[in-house]
């Protein structure tokens, strides 16, 4: 059933108003008068959205078209619709906003561009409401340009340190690129259906078969299939930029220069998810292309456990937290690709919950020691921060998944739906897909604990970390909360009979999409694989194990009896099986020269070097040393270009 | 008797002329001077079509046109000389190479 | 040649604006004085009343004016107001401008009137003649313009080099208009469609394009464009920028539209105006991206924006779309043009603003932004907001006027043009949106002299952002007035 619903419209025009509110009187208003406007708007966005919740449960499709313009047989509408899957992301989106808005008011306390930060992190809301709110794909563009914009703006929000503006010019830079396959995907179906709407594609896409063959247009000589396709992988492109899957993740670890609830809010919890929302709402789209859903589930698994190899060596704790991000949308862009669209979802819910809470508890941390990142010099924090070690433990034991919190369920969701998900015309990819995340899994355990361990455990390796002091309270409170959040999303994934509840939820979103699927056998869904729930949670107790041996210390307790009675063996013992060498000169080298390897290679040199700055500097050269000297102020050699070129247009019509 | 097409040969050997000598001139004022020539060469097209039109009858229309062309021309001229003026002004010089001041 | 009342009247914007310049010769006669600020004021206020009587004269249908040398129509109309708005930014700039400078005479207010009573003229000339006519009264106050602020050595270059060359385009043009002539022994555009020709005609054609070319600064006709924009000053700049290439618009569209509009021929200029676009869009926007001079900056991307202007103009060729494409194409070119005229005239107003007075060996660098975000929010959030505009971001009217132009060039079957114009506009977000970053993002280095707020300067800024962003946010009166203007040109 269709209802009318204006009060979409307030969802983002609330924050809007806010941003703009903030934005032109905010620095005559004083801290708590900033305060109320930008948390009051977000929460009134979140009350709004908590009302289209209701009014979806009770089967209604809300739709609002505003006629923005129309001008002969030109109709640009800017609808808004929400349906099921738009409301659990109005809700992700509004309800962490309004957390991390509230955290924010504690940590950005005392920075002079108090009302600055939070007209940005308005509009960003407001943005990335519209992205979600939209029914056609030019006005997600319009929110996907803006929260772009403000992740940029917030990245380089303190630009007189010159690292964090070249950070937000890269990010800048991978995101156009990333923008250009978005562009032309939109084009392309433009061009193919003839309209960007999504109700209006997906009916032109379920009308006629994928095998027709197109006989005009720039697609002419290639199948509907052939089409979407290459629509299909410029769309790819586009998600990589803004969702950090390789080859254009390299900004995302750089975007870690902004303020830390800017990192949890767009870099983790909201903004970098948008690619993924992009395939699950023209998932119809991509079920049509099997060979770019297979590109899809490659890049995915592929950027999952090649993110999970890179965080192995990082130090900064923010950067780890960077890499797992990526790590855990490649998961997310892997499971659409295999047409597990809700595991996607309920993943991005879980993620946006549990990262948001690491980003929080790291800042937390770092505002705890005066800015210090580096984890090796922290240690022993579990004691100096309980609350926030208590409220960061949830979190890791939620992403690791070796307790069953909510982290557990949807990446177990995406794992087993991966290997369960038959292949017709690709074979070999559930296997290759399922041991990658396998790995992946393996890897973020480790790393994770890796971080738990350097960060909380052992004793303060420096006098900050000795000496550092819990967060306030409205920081505190943010993070119990999204504690509690990590906790009872696990309700969302309980594999229940009839599948778990976002599944069932979501089942009418994704039915078209289900029912257009070729190549792809999907599982029936009965019984609860337990056997791949096995396995998630061996490979989470094997990460946490290696990482305890090797950070915290297994052999300490061992009794001195022992050591009597077998000097030889307790040496053994006391070196740690002598396990640290064992795994520098065997494990750790190879795999830490591996992951800096990757690094420098694939991160530093390639993407960054040739990609990002090759772009432009190639352009930029060539205007500097093809073009400029032509414009060398002499009037008679411009009089003799525009002689020749007239001589040129003359011999074009004569010949 | 003169053939009509002769008077489009001049016409365009004028054309191109004060094409070059736009060109290659280096000095200003003579630069200005081939674009007169360019403009009477357009006009005296004009006149050979409107006195010997490929087809139909003599119209007055190109005649006309070339009465406004001359006084246009005139018009741009008296502001061309007085930018040429305010060149020599600040500069000393009417020379087109010495006007690179501005460039890149 | 039976002249009506009717035919004199219809000319009204354009006897306002003579009149205006007459008057404000004259007040530099008689009322010299020390105080000239009610200059601004009069020259204004002809302005808006020339603009008002555009306004006032739309509804009625096409009509042929003085036995067929110009005509009122639609399309005159909005090209006419559009110039009008131009030229009331520029007059307000030039208050701003030239008023701290000691540098305001009514001869600049008179000049620029002239020009813009020239180019209003041109968009509604129906007759070769007519064209030439306009054009040179377009262009001849304009040098003088250029010319205008004799400080240094750079405006009389500027002014050498654009007289130089549009006296060279002019000569081409002209000769085009012989051949053509020669070719239909008619001088009217509807005359020369019916009349038809050979390969004489399409050498005109080639010449007339040429010529035309030059004015709208599309490559490889621009070199002459960043030179004369940087050395002019700035108001004059932006007068030039918006309304020379407004009517030059205007004027190429009609001819090629009207007398050229028969499919054999349009299938002719149709690919030579595909690949100017081509040229312009791709070279304008590579060569914007390593200035950080400013005002050159802009310069390049009118060039550019000359490109996009240009995909409309090959979306409205005859025979490639049916009819109402057509008028789409072409209402979709009105639309830029009133978009890029109210951006661009806001983004030379931000660098009057930003101008330093007295000596000052790079007065536009990039720097001269830094730092802008805190010493002036509101002057930064509007040069922004025109940023944003020019590289067509929503929602700003530039991105409107880029997805109308687009979706004009697809539904021309020109997809490819199309994509080559995103792509181009991606690589112009670059360069636009450093400025904006250099504004927020830079601290203001040190001792850097502050310069003096004007309010005639603020106001420009703000009316054009805000104008920006209103036509973006509800661009459908302007989208349906472009719509319904576009039924000029004979069907």
């Amino acid at each position: 059933m269709i209802a009318l619903a204006p009060y979409l419209l307030w969802i983002p025009l609330l924050p809007l108003l806010g941003a703009l509110v903030l934005g032109t009187a905010g620095r005559r208003f004083g801290r708590s008068d900033v305060n109320v406007v930008a948390c009051g708007t977000v929460a009134g966005a979140l009350v709004l959205s908590l009302v289209a919740f209701v009014s979806v449960w009770h089967g209604r499709t809300l739709v609002w078209v505003l006629p923005w313009f129309s001008a002969g047989r030109i109709q640009v509408t800017a609808g808004l619709t929400a349906d099921r899957l738009t409301v659990v992301l109005l809700l992700v989106v509004t309800g962490i906003s309004l957390l991390i808005h509230v955290y924010s008011t504690g940590y950005m306390a005392g920075d002079p561009g108090y009302a600055r930060f939070f007209s940005f992190l308005n509009l960003f809301v407001g943005a990335m409401a519209i992205l979600v709110l939209a029914d056609n794909l030019v006005l997600l563009f319009i929110g996907w340009e803006g929260v772009g914009l403000c992740s940029y703006l917030l990245i380089g929000f303190w630009y007189d340190d010159d690292a964090k503006a070249t950070a937000g010019r890269k990010a800048f830079i991978v995101n156009r690129v990333g923008d250009f396959g978005f562009g032309l995907a939109v084009f392309g179906l433009l061009a193919l259906y003839g309209s960007a709407n999504f109700g209006a594609l997906l009916r032109a896409a379920t009308a006629s078969p994928p095998s027709a063959l197109l006989t005009h247009g720039i697609f002419a000589g290639l199948t509907i299939q052939g089409a979407l396709t290459i629509i299909g992988l410029f769309f790819l492109l586009g998600v990589t930029g803004k969702s950090a899957q390789i080859p254009l993740y390299v900004w995302l670890p750089d975007a870690m220069a902004g303020p830390t609830p800017v990192s949890a809010l767009i870099h983790a919890a909201t903004m970098v998810t948008a690619g993924v929302y992009l395939i699950c709402r023209i998932s119809f789209l991509f079920a049509l292309a099997p060979a770019a859903m297979l590109a899809v589930s490659l890049v995915g698994g592929i950027t999952a456990l090649f993110a999970a190899l890179i965080a192995f060596a990082q130090n900064d704790i923010k950067k780890v937290l960077a890499y797992s991000t990526i790590s855990q949308l490649g998961y997310m862009v892997m499971a659409t690709g295999v047409g597990a669209f809700w595991a996607a979802i309920l993943h991005l819910v879980t993620h946006a919950c549990f990262k948001a809470l690491l980003f929080l508890g790291s800042g937390s941390v770092i505002h705890g020691l005066h800015g210090e990142q580096d984890m090796r010099k922290m240690g022993g924090l579990r004691k100096r921060l309980p609350q926030t070690a208590f409220a960061f433990g949830v979190a890791t034991v939620a992403i690791t998944g070796v307790l069953p919190l909510s982290g557990f369920f949807s990446k177990d969701a995406i794992l087993g739906l991966t290997l369960e998900t038959g292949n017709r015309l690709y074979p070999w990819a559930p296997w290759t897909l399922y041991l990658l995340g396998s790995l992946a899994a393996l890897g973020t355990a480790f790393y994770m604990w890796r971080l738990w361990a350097m960060t909380f455990e052992g004793a303060p390796r420096t006098e900050a970390a000795g000496a550092a002091h819990e967060a306030p309270p409205s920081m505190a409170w943010v993070d119990h909360a999204l504690a509690f959040l990590s906790i009872v999303t696990l309700g969302l994934g309980l594999p229940l009979a009839g599948g778990a509840p976002l599944e069932r939820w979501l089942a009418p979103v994704f039915s078209p999409a289900v029912h257009l699927l070729p190549g792809l056998i999907l599982p029936r869904g009965e019984g609860v694989p337990w056997a791949t729930y096995g396995v998630a949670l061996a490979l989470a107790w094997g990460g946490l194990a290696v990482a305890w041996a090797l950070y915290v210390g297994a052999g300490r307790a061992l009794p001195a009896r022992f050591a009597g009675a077998f000097p030889g063996l307790y040496r053994l013992v006391a070196n740690k099986f002598y396990i640290d060498e064992l795994y520098a000169s065997l494990i750790g080298r190879p795999l830490w020269g591996g992951s800096r390897l990757f690094w420098r290679l694939l991160d530093a040199g390639l993407v960054d070097t040739v990609l990002v700055r090759g772009t432009a500097a190639t352009a930029q050269a060539f205007s500097r040393r093809v073009l400029k000297p032509f414009q060398d102020g002499d009037a008679q050699r411009y009089a003799a270009v525009m002689a020749l070129s007239a001589f040129a247009l003359l011999f074009w019509v004569l010949r | 008797m003169i053939l009509p097409s002769a008077y489009l040969v001049v016409g365009a050997l004028l054309f191109g002329l004060g094409l070059c000598g736009v060109l290659v001139r280096r000095n200003a004022l003579t630069a200005f001077m081939s674009v007169e020539l360019m403009l009477n060469a357009a006009n005296l097209t004009f006149l050979a079509f409107a006195r010997h039109p490929l087809r139909g009858a003599p119209s007055l229309d190109g005649s006309a046109i070339a009465f406004f062309v001359i006084a246009v021309a005139a018009a741009e001229a008296s502001v061309g000389l007085a930018v040429v003026i305010a060149v020599f002004r600040s500069r000393g010089t009417v020379e087109i190479d010495a006007l690179r001041s501005l460039r890149h | 040649m039976p002249v009506s009342l009717a035919d004199i009247l219809a000319l009204l914007p354009e006897i306002l604006l003579s009149l205006g310049a007459l008057l404000l010769m004259m007040t530099e006669v008689f009322l010299a004085g020390a105080r000239r600020g009610y200059q601004a004021l009069l020259a204004a206020l002809f302005t808006a009343a020339a603009f008002a009587a555009f306004l006032a004269q739309r509804g009625g249908g096409p009509r042929v004016l003085f036995g067929g040398f110009a005509v009122s129509d639609g399309f005159a109309l909005f090209a006419g107001a559009t110039i009008c708005a131009g030229l009331l930014v520029t007059v307000v700039l030039g208050a701003g401008f030239l008023a701290p400078r000691s540098a305001e005479r009514g001869e600049f207010y008179a000049l620029a009137l002239l020009a813009a009573a020239g180019m209003c003229l041109l968009v509604r000339a129906e007759d070769l003649l007519f064209v030439f006519i306009a054009l040179e009264l377009m262009s001849v106050p304009t040098y003088a313009l250029v010319a205008y602020l004799r400080t240094g050595d750079r405006p009389s270059e500027a002014a050498f080099k654009y007289f130089l060359l549009g006296a060279f385009s002019s000569a081409l043009f002209l000769y085009g208009a012989a051949l053509v002539f020669g070719a239909t022994g008619r001088t009217s555009l509807s005359g020369i469609a019916a009349a038809g020709g050979g390969k004489l005609l399409l050498a005109g054609l080639a010449l007339v394009i040429a010529g035309l070319s030059f004015k709208i600064a599309a490559v490889p006709f621009h070199m002459w464009a960043p030179d004369v924009y940087e050395g002019a000053s700035t108001p004059v700049t932006a007068f030039m920028a918006v309304g020379v290439k407004a009517a030059s618009f205007a004027v190429l569209t009609r001819i090629l539209v009207t007398a050229f509009g028969a499919p054999a021929l349009a299938a002719v200029w149709q690919p030579l105006v595909v690949a100017l676009a081509l040229l312009t869009m791709v070279f304008g926007n590579l060569l914007a991206l390593t200035q950080r001079n400013v005002k050159r900056m802009l310069a390049y991307s009118s060039v550019a924006h000359a490109g996009y202007l240009l995909v409309a103009v090959a979306a409205a060729s005859r025979g490639f779309s049916g009819p109402s494409a057509r008028g789409e194409a072409v209402s979709s070119l009105l639309f830029y043009l009133a978009a890029y005229t109210l951006t661009t005239a806001g983004a030379f107003g931000a660098l009057a603003a930003l101008e330093r007075m007295g000596p000052d060996p790079q007065p536009w660098d990039l720097d001269r932004f830094a730092g802008l975000a805190k010493r002036r929010p509101w002057a930064a959030a509007a040069t922004a907001m025109l940023m944003l505009s020019l590289a067509g971001i929503p929602p700003t009217v530039g991105f409107i006027g880029k997805l109308l132009v687009f979706k004009a060039a697809v539904d021309a079957g020109l997809v490819p043009l199309a994509i080559a114009g995103v792509l181009a506009s991606v690589v112009g977000l670059y360069y636009y949106l450093r400025v904006v970053v250099v504004m927020y993002m830079q601290p203001a280095p040190l001792g850097s002299v502050p310069t003096p707020a004007s309010w005639p300067l603020d106001l420009v800024l703000v009316a054009t952002a805000t104008l920006v962003l209103l036509f973006g946010l509800a661009p459908a009166g302007l989208a349906n007035a472009a719509l319904s203007s576009t039924g000029l040109l004979g069907g």
